[in-house]
């Protein structure tokens, strides 16, 4: 964020959107709200944008996930790795980021 | 909708140089609507049926199909609809995009069609595959840029 800012976002000031699972807390807000030259965004994504669909056979994906293991499939058995996946195609969230890991984008109006 | 373009940003990334112009306004005032860095191949077993569940959907909608398409890009030998997909894809990490276009109803309806057939969770589609896979059919083959 910091060569982000300084290398780029110094000239534009383009607003910041920080996405993820669970609440950010107070020292990350001011950490990045420090460093930012633009307005700055947190956004939680709720629990119900975050689940196996109820169309979903979850025994099917469970045993799709075991055998994926077992075959050395990068990222096989990870439910959440899915979900971001998801997420990030879904056209209805404004802004396209790994939840995961917490990472952040620059967005514009 | 509050925002039309975003930059994703990784965490452990770096620039080593300045950026001294706006990629937003280049991308908009130059017609495109998707840009990456690098483009490599995914993994076949993560995607076993994502290009046939892709072909499905452009035969049943051919009118998202653009003319001048990069279906080269990802089929080799110009091989087009008849070859495999070659799992070339761009690779999201770094990615500046415009949300118009994911939000258009070409693409939330393609969205739909593979959320539908549950290769997320019975496979493991990543969003690259996924997004390149459509962004190939149905975009002109002018609007993504290295």
């Amino acid at each position: 964020m910091r060569q982000i800012e300084d290398r780029f976002n110094h000239q534009f000031h383009y607003p910041w959107v920080f996405l993820n699972d669970e609440p950010f807390t107070q020292e990350f807000r001011l950490l990045t709200a420090g460093m930012a030259s633009g307005d700055v965004e947190y956004g939680l994504i709720e629990k119900n944008e975050w689940q196996t669909p109820e169309w979903i056979d979850t025994e099917k994906a469970q045993e799709a996930m075991e055998k994926m293991v077992k075959n050395d499939v990068i990222y096989g058995g990870s439910v959440s790795y899915r979900y971001p996946s998801v997420v990030e195609t879904v056209s209805d969230v404004d802004i396209c980021v790994d939840t995961i890991r917490a990472s952040f984008s620059v967005t514009h109006c | 909708m509050k925002y039309a373009w975003y930059w994703r940003v990784e965490p452990d990334i770096d620039f080593y140089c300045s950026i001294n112009y706006d990629p937003f306004t280049f991308m908009k005032e130059n017609d495109k609507v998707y840009s990456f860095v690098i483009s490599l191949p995914e993994y076949h077993a993560t995607i076993p049926t994502l290009w046939d569940t892709t072909k499905e959907f452009c035969r049943e909608n051919p009118s998202f199909v653009a003319k001048n398409n990069s279906l080269n890009f990802i089929v080799d030998n110009e091989k087009g609809w008849d070859g495999d997909y070659n799992g070339c894809h761009f690779w999201s990490n770094f990615e500046i995009a415009s949300l118009d276009f994911w939000r258009s109803e070409p693409y939330v309806k393609y969205f739909e069609h593979l959320d539908k057939s549950g290769g997320f969770y019975y496979e493991r589609w990543g969003d690259a595959p996924v997004s390149i896979s459509f962004d190939a059919a149905a975009q002109a083959n002018s609007r993504c840029i290295v």
